[in-house]
C-alpha cells in the first residue's frame, strides 16, 4: 500500500511539473506581442494592419473589399501600416519562429499590387532581410523601399523585385517611418539618434544624438528635422548637418510624431500636454493640457488640429476611453462643442479619408473599429467593424 | 491579480536593478537570479537535505517494505520510527514547482522591458510604481538595450548557445541537489527497474535528472534569451549550494562514522547498525559497506589488543 502511495506521489508530481513546464512553453510561444492597429488609406480605401490580417475596405461600405491572408490560422501577426503609391501595398509582419529546432525569426516584408478583382496579388515576399519585427510603416520613394526593422536596421529594397540594395545598423529598433527628402533618407532609432542616410547607397552623412529614444518618425520643413524623444524634449535639427537648432521641453516623454503645418511644429507629451511652437526658433505659441495618454501622432486638416488620446491614466486600463479633439490650429481654441469620446482608447494615428478624420481601436475585449468624422462638427459619417472570421467563413 | 502579485513588482525590480547596475539588463538578471535564490535558499536547503536523509535511510526503507508488506499499519509505525514519510516524494519537489510562477513573471518581465512592440514598451508605465519613476530616470533607461553579444535578449539564441547551456548547467545542478545511488548498491540491485519500483522517490528523482534539463533545454529554444540567462544563473548558483550542502552532509556523515567506528570498541554497536545487521543477516544480503565497516572494526580492535 506503501508502495502503492509512493507511486502515486511519484506520478503526482511528475504530473503537476509536466503540466507547469507546458503552462511555461505556452507562454513561449507567445513572442510576437501585440500592437495598436496600423491604417493608411489611399483613394478613399482604408488599409488596417489589425494582427492577423491586413484588410482593405472602401469607405461607407459595409464588407471589406479584401483581406490578406485570406485566412487568419498560422500568419504572422501584421501591424506595421501598409504603405500604398502608385496601386503598391508594402509592409512587413511580425514574424513566426521556426519552432524548436530553427529559433532564428522569420519576419516577412510584402509588396502587393492593387487588383480590381478581388484579393490584390503578392508581387515580392522577401523574408530572408529582417530578423525581428517590422513595427515602422515603409516607406516608397522612387524605385526603393525603405524599411525600418525592429533588429536595428535600416533596409532599402528594390521596389520592383525586393532585392535588397542596401542595409544600416543603428543601435536599437527603429519603429518610426523613414522620411525621405532629396536624396537623403531620415531615420529616427530607439537608439536616441537620429540618422540622416544617403538614399542611394546607405552611407550615414550624420548622426545626431539626443537626451532620449524616438519611437516614431520626424516630422521635415525646408531646413530642418523636428524629432520627439523620450527626454520629454523637442529638437529641431539642421537637415544638412544634424546640427541642433533649438529645442522645446514637454513635461513627459514623447511618444507621437511632431506635426508641422505653416510655420508651426504641434507636439504632444505622452501625458497630454499639447504645444504649438514656432518651426523657426521653437518659441511656444500656444498649449493645451489633455489630461490624458497620448500616443498618437496629432493630424492636421486644414486650419484644424486633430489629437486623439489613449484614455484617462487615473482609470484601470481596461476601462480607458479615447477621445478625439479638434483646436484651431492659429489659437489652440477647440473647434468642436465636445471632443469625439470612443469605447476604447484611441492609440492609432488619426488619419484622413475621403476629407474625414478616421479613427481606429481595437482592444482585447473591443473588435476592430474604424469610425469617420466630419471634420466640422465631429459627427459621425462612417463606422465599421470587420465581419469576425465565422461569419466570412 | 497574477499581474499584481508577481509581474509588477518583478518589473519594478529588474527595472531598478538596470538603473543600479549602469544600465546592463544581463548584469540586472543574473542579480534578480540571486536575488531569487536566496528568497528561495531556506526552502531549496531544506529540500536538499531531506532528499540526502530520504537516500541515507533508503535501505531501512526497503527492509521494512520487505518485511511488513502484509502488515501496512505497521510498516507506517515502523516508517515513523525512523522518520520516513512516503509524502516526501512530492514535497521534494516543492522548490522546483515554486519556480514555475516565478519563470512565467520574469518571462513577462523580460518582455515588457525589452518592449519589443510600442505597446509593449508603453504597457511598462503602467507597472511601475510611483517610487520607482521617481528613483529610476525614465527616459535614460528606456528602452532597454535589446542586443547582447549575438543575441536579441527578447527572442530565442538563433545559435543554440544558450539552450546548450541551459541544459548543461541544470543537468550539473540536479546531479548536486539529487541524491545519488551508489554505486555498489547499483551493483548488487543490477535492474534498475526494480529499483524505481521498490524505491520511488530514486526512482523519481534519477527521472528528474535527466527530464528536467532536457525539457528546459528545448525550451529555451523557444524563450527569450533573457529568461535563458536566468536559467543559466540560477542553475550555476544552484551547483554552488548543492557543492556545499552535500559537502557539508559528507561532513556531517564522516563524523557520524566515525562515532560508529569508535562504538564497537566498547562492544556497543549503535542502534542503526543493529537494525541493518538483523535485516541483512535476515535477507542474507549484506551490502559491501557493511562488510567493509565490519571488517575495518576488527582489524580496529585487533589492533587495540
Amino acid at each position: 500500500m506503501t508502495r502503492l502511495h509512493g507511486r502515486r506521489h511519484h506520478r503526482l508530481a511528475l504530473f503537476v511539473l509536466i503540466a507547469a513546464s507546458f503552462a511555461l512553453a505556452a507562454c513561449g510561444t507567445d513572442l510576437a506581442g501585440g500592437n495598436w492597429p496600423g491604417v493608411s488609406a489611399h483613394d478613399g480605401v482604408v488599409y488596417v494592419a489589425y494582427g492577423p490580417q491586413v484588410l482593405a475596405v472602401t469607405v461607407g461600405e459595409e464588407t471589406p473589399l479584401w483581406t490578406f491572408p485570406t485566412t487568419d490560422s498560422a500568419a504572422a501577426p501584421i501591424f506595421a501600416p501598409p504603405s500604398v503609391e502608385d496601386g503598391r501595398i508594402v509592409f512587413g509582419d511580425y514574424g513566426t519562429q521556426g519552432g524548436f529546432l530553427s529559433p532564428s525569426t522569420e519576419v516577412t516584408i510584402y509588396s502587393l499590387q492593387v487588383s480590381e478583382e478581388g484579393v490584390p496579388a503578392v508581387r515580392w515576399a522577401e523574408s530572408a532581410v529582417a530578423q525581428d519585427k517590422i513595427v515602422a510603416p515603409a516607406l516608397q520613394a522612387g524605385d526603393r523601399v525603405f524599411v525600418g526593422t525592429g533588429d536595428n536596421h535600416v533596409l532599402a529594397l528594390d521596389a520592383a523585385s525586393g532585392d535588397l540594395l542596401w542595409d544600416f545598423e543603428t543601435g536599437h529598433s527603429v519603429w518610426g517611418q523613414p522620411i525621405y527628402q532629396d536624396g537623403v533618407v531620415y531615420v529616427t532609432s530607439l537608439d536616441k539618434q537620429v540618422h540622416a542616410l544617403d538614399a542611394a547607397d546607405g552611407r550615414e552623412i550624420w548622426n545626431q544624438q539626443l537626451g532620449g529614444a524616438v519611437s516614431d518618425r520626424a516630422a521635415l520643413n525646408s531646413g530642418l528635422v523636428y524629432v520627439g524623444a523620450f527626454d520629454g524634449t523637442l529638437y529641431a535639427l539642421d537637415r544638412d548637418s544634424g546640427d541642433v537648432q533649438w529645442t522645446a521641453e514637454a513635461e513627459r516623454s514623447i511618444w507621437a510624431a511632431p506635426v508641422y503645418s505653416d510655420g508651426t511644429v504641434f507636439f504632444v507629451d505622452a501625458g497630454g500636454e499639447l504645444r504649438a511652437v514656432s518651426a523657426a526658433s521653437g518659441e511656444l505659441r500656444w498649449s493645451k493640457s489633455l489630461g490624458n495618454f497620448v500616443v498618437a501622432t496629432p493630424l492636421v486638416l486644414g486650419d484644424t488640429l486633430f489629437v486623439a488620446t489613449s484614455g484617462d491614466p487615473d482609470v484601470e486600463e481596461e476601462a480607458r476611453e479615447g477621445q478625439l479633439f479638434a483646436f484651431d490650429t492659429g489659437d489652440g481654441e477647440d473647434k468642436w462643442p465636445e471632443p469625439v469620446t470612443a469605447a476604447a482608447p484611441i492609440s492609432t494615428n488619426p488619419i484622413e479619408v475621403s476629407g474625414g478624420v478616421l479613427i481606429t481601436t481595437l482592444t482585447e475585449d473591443e473588435p476592430l473599429t474604424l469610425r469617420l468624422y466630419d471634420p466640422e462638427d465631429g459627427s459621425l459619417l462612417w463606422d465599421f467593424e470587420p465581419p469576425s472570421s465565422a461569419e466570412q467563413g | 491579480m497574477f499581474d499584481a502579485v508577481i509581474i509588477d513588482p518583478m518589473t519594478n525590480a529588474l527595472l531598478l536593478f538596470y538603473d543600479f547596475l549602469g544600465n546592463n539588463f544581463v548584469l540586472a538578471i543574473a542579480v534578480f537570479t540571486v536575488v531569487i535564490r536566496l528568497l528561495t535558499l531556506p526552502l531549496n536547503l531544506r529540500q536538499q537535505k531531506s532528499s540526502l536523509e530520504m537516500q541515507e535511510i533508503q535501505p531501512q526503507v526497503q527492509a521494512i517494505q520487505k518485511k511488513y508488506k502484509d502488515n501496512p499499519q505497521k510498516m507506517q509505525e515502523e516508517f515513523k520510527k525512523i522518520g520516513y514519510n512516503p509524502a516526501q516524494t512530492l514535497t521534494g519537489c516543492l522548490p522546483l514547482l515554486l519556480q514555475f510562477p516565478i519563470l512565467i513573471g520574469l518571462y513577462r518581465a523580460i518582455i515588457v522591458l525589452l518592449g519589443s512592440t510600442p505597446q509593449a514598451l508603453f504597457e511598462v508605465t503602467d507597472r511601475l510604481y510611483p517610487w520607482t519613476t521617481e528613483i529610476v530616470n525614465l527616459a535614460d533607461a528606456l528602452p532597454i538595450p535589446n542586443k547582447f553579444l549575438w543575441m536579441n535578449l527578447a527572442q530565442p539564441d538563433p545559435w543554440f548557445v544558450l539552450p546548450f547551456l541551459v541544459f548543461a548547467t541544470m543537468f550539473v545542478q540536479q546531479r548536486y541537489m539529487t541524491p545519488q545511488r551508489k554505486k555498489d548498491e547499483e551493483d548488487k540491485k543490477g535492474k534498475k527497474k526494480e529499483e524505481e519500483n521498490e524505491n520511488p522517490m530514486a526512482g523519481m528523482t534519477q527521472s528528474m535528472q535527466w527530464t528536467m534539463p532536457i525539457m528546459f533545454g528545448f525550451f529555451s529554444l523557444t524563450f527569450p534569451a533573457g529568461l535563458s540567462v536566468y536559467f543559466v544563473m540560477s542553475s550555476v548558483i544552484g551547483i554552488g549550494q548543492g557543492y556545499i550542502t552535500r559537502r557539508d552532509m559528507e561532513k556531517e556523515q564522516a563524523k557520524k562514522e566515525r562515532k560508529a567506528e569508535i562504538g564497537p570498541t566498547t562492544g556497543i554497536p549503535s542502534e542503526e547498525e543493529q537494525a541493518e545487521a538483523a535485516q541483512s543477516s535476515k535477507n542474507g544480503q549484506e551490502t559491501k559497506q557493511q562488510k567493509k565497516k565490519q571488517g575495518k572494526r576488527k582489524k580496529r580492535s585487533a589492533k587495540r589488543r
